[in-house]
């Protein structure tokens, strides 16, 4: 899941990005509302955390042109305001969901969770591949009978490949959802990732889930090898 | 007592009143001087008369009854000295005879006296003594009906009694209208201020209006309104800031606190996380006890009373200098204070620090590099004590300038927060010099650096 966090102060902002990356978030963080148009328009964004009192353009603007340009992602906006009138405007601009500032952060992710939810087929809390299912909100994942326990990163790659399944993913796709700008393309950080959750999701079990495709990506799928 | 009577029927009332009096006086005056000219006419008619009745040399009896059958349209009526009746006419016929009339006759030359006869009739009657050779030889009274004079004065009375109240409610109407026509508007501004709550002040009277009395008071009721929502909406921005303001410190530590328990950490880290807490608790700290120092000189006048303490401005500035000192080593600058002689004011000298201070500090924290310099003028020829603070920093353009005194106004907002500013430094600074009666101006260009100047009166 990789998130863009739109928000002037900042401190606010590096404390938010600290905490969404131990959560296994792709983080990026910008200070502006130009610079969050521009980067939206770069990277496909999970979800999209902007702050509503921007100095420049305000968040609600900058909803009204990320919509405009037909960004599908969530958007959740933060704010200070908490007067019926700016929810109803934050809303109607194109956000997902609202909160008011002062917040706790579990709230903030629990949030995250819920509009990125509402994205995706299912609506349930569990992803499933085969007798693989994945737990969003423990972050933890079970295959059969076995408990397995994810490092975030894991989590991270697992999840994003759970929500695409049967669908072939690049190492730049993946790259791009699971760390942030600070990826390198050429590394092989995201084959090192595979062998890992290999490792925990396959190794026992006759029937592999994780397949790579030669030359292409790797995708996870119940169908048998090919 | 206040009367319930609207200023419309109170209007009328007292016009009403005055053309009552007028026109009663006036009537009044018209009938008595119209009712003396008659009857004075008939009264010289009868001596007139009278006077034909006296043909010279004569003075037989037979010689006056021919007379008074000359004598036409009036009665007559012939008396000896006795009081006997010697022959009468017309309406003298059945007068009763009046002895002290005729006496008053005999001593005034001559007396007029009104009788009433049998139905009423008013008759006007003259007696006259009648003389022959300085011998009274008896008494002549002419007299003639006054009839057709009261029924002229009665006509009279008649036309002024239905033209006075004709009159009255004509005028009564009239005067009614034009009270309501002059009135209208301000019914219309009532009803129009009622609709006024707080919620709309923006809205305005826009009554097109003459430039009159009442004209005017819609246009300045108008302007009223405009101060009043100016007032309101400078309120309602800082309160919008004042919220902003407090609620980013806030979060700033209950997101810092949020993502400090969301896992375990080690105990370098939660250490860490409370000092950062503690560095936006005094923010909030220092911001609180500004909000606080502005409501208070907010309700205060130059003439509050703790103001009236001497200072030494030249000691003040020199003291600031040396507070700072370290805050312009630890970024590089010089800070230099140039007071040549003692500078005295009145006022609290609390206050006056907080001014300087915050201005020093405000200069300290924008320049980059060069330095700040204060300078202290005493009171010259304008009673004014001046304090100049100079720096060297980037200066602010123009654009900024007059917004500069408004709280949380910020000329760029990421960089006063990095430095720490709460935004209102300047506002307190300005709110404080207000109200010891000074002024704080500005000089400032892009890349000149900016000057701050402090006016305050000198002590007398």
């Amino acid at each position: 899941m990789r998130l863009l966090i739109v928000e002037d102060e900042r401190q606010i902002a590096a404390f938010l990005e600290r905490g969404l990356k131990e959560e296994g978030y792709a983080v990026d963080v910008v200070y502006n509302g130009s610079d969050a148009i521009d980067w939206a328009a770069a990277v496909e964004y999970d979800c999209i955390v902007l702050d509503v009192m921007l100095p420049g353009r305000d968040g609600y603007s900058v909803c009204r042109e990320l919509r405009a340009r037909g960004l599908k992602a969530p958007v959740l906006m933060l704010t200070a305001r908490d007067a019926v009138d700016d929810r109803v405007t934050g809303l109607d601009s194109g956000a997902d969901d609202y909160l008011v500032k002062p917040f706790a952060f579990k709230e903030l992710l629990a949030r995250l969770r819920a509009v990125t939810r509402r994205q995706g087929d299912s609506r349930s809390v569990e992803l499933r591949v085969a007798d693989l299912v994945l737990n969003t909100l423990t972050h933890t994942a079970q295959r059969g009978e076995r408990r397995i326990e994810l490092t975030a990163k894991e989590y991270s790659l697992l999840e994003f490949m759970m929500r695409n399944p049967n669908r072939v993913l690049s190492r730049t796709q993946i790259g791009e959802h699971v760390w942030n700008l600070d990826f390198v393309a050429e590394s092989n950080v995201v084959d090192v990732y595979i062998r890992y959750l290999r490792r925990k999701v396959d190794e026992g079990f006759d029937h592999k889930l994780i397949k790579t495709m030669r030359g292409s990506g790797y995708l996870i799928s119940d169908a048998a090898e090919p | 007592m206040k009367t319930r009577l609207s200023i419309r029927s109170r209007l009328t009332l007292w016009h009403l009143c005055l053309l009552a009096l007028t026109l009663s006086a006036f009537s009044l005056a018209l009938y008595a001087a119209l009712s003396d000219q008659v009857y004075r006419n008939i009264d010289e008619r009868l001596s007139l008369g009278v006077a034909g009745l006296r043909p010279p040399g004569s003075d037989s009896e037979e010689d006056t009854q021919r007379a008074i059958g000359r004598v036409t349209g009036f009665s007559t009526r012939l008396i000896d000295p006795t009081g006997r009746v010697l022959g009468a006419s017309g309406l003298l016929l059945d007068a009763p005879l009046d002895q002290a009339a005729l006496d008053r006759a005999q001593s005034q030359r001559g007396d007029f006296r009104t009788v009433t006869l049998a139905g009423n009739q008013r008759v006007r009657v003259y007696a006259y003594p009648v003389q022959h050779d300085g011998r009274a030889t008896g008494y002549v009274e002419v007299a003639v009906s006054l009839s057709s004079a009261d029924a002229t004065l009665r006509s009279l009375a008649l036309i002024l009694l239905i033209a006075v109240p004709a009159t009255l409610t004509l005028a009564g109407f009239g005067g009614w209208f034009i009270a309501d026509r002059a009135l209208r508007p301000i019914d219309a501004i009532t009803r129009q201020a009622q609709a006024i709550s707080e919620q709309d002040l923006h809205r305005r009277l826009n009554l097109d209006l003459p430039d009159d009395e009442v004209g005017r008071l819609a246009r300045t009721f108008d302007a009223m309104l405009a101060r009043l929502d100016a007032a309101f909406q400078r309120q309602q921005r800082f309160t919008a800031d004042a919220s902003h303001e407090l609620r980013t410190p806030l979060t700033v530590i209950k997101t810092n606190i949020g993502v400090t328990l969301n896992r375990p950490r080690s105990a370098k880290q939660y250490e860490a996380a409370l000092n950062q807490i503690e560095g936006e608790v005094d923010r909030l700290a220092r911001l609180t006890s500004d909000l606080l120092l502005l409501a208070r000189t907010d309700g205060s006048s130059p003439q509050a009373v703790d103001r009236q303490r001497a200072i030494d401005l030249k000691a003040l500035a020199e003291g600031v200098a040396a507070e700072l000192q370290p805050l312009a080593e630890s970024k590089g600058l010089t800070l230099h204070c140039h007071a040549p002689a003692a500078a005295i004011i009145q006022g609290d000298p609390d206050q006056i620090h907080r001014v300087l201070f915050n201005l020093v500090e405000n200069a300290i924290k924008y320049t980059l590099q060069g330095g700040v310099t204060i300078d202290v003028a005493p009171a010259a020829a304008a009673r004014q004590v001046r304090v100049m603070v100079s720096d060297t920093g980037p200066g602010i353009a123009a654009e900024h300038l007059p917004h500069l005194f408004e709280r949380f106004y910020r000329v760029d907002a990421a960089r006063s927060r990095e430095a720490g500013g709460s935004g209102l430094g300047l506002a307190i600074a300005h709110s404080l010099v207000t109200a010891h009666g000074g002024t704080i101006d500005v000089q400032s260009e892009v890349g000149q650096g900016t000057r701050l100047i402090v006016s305050l009166p000198a002590a007398a």
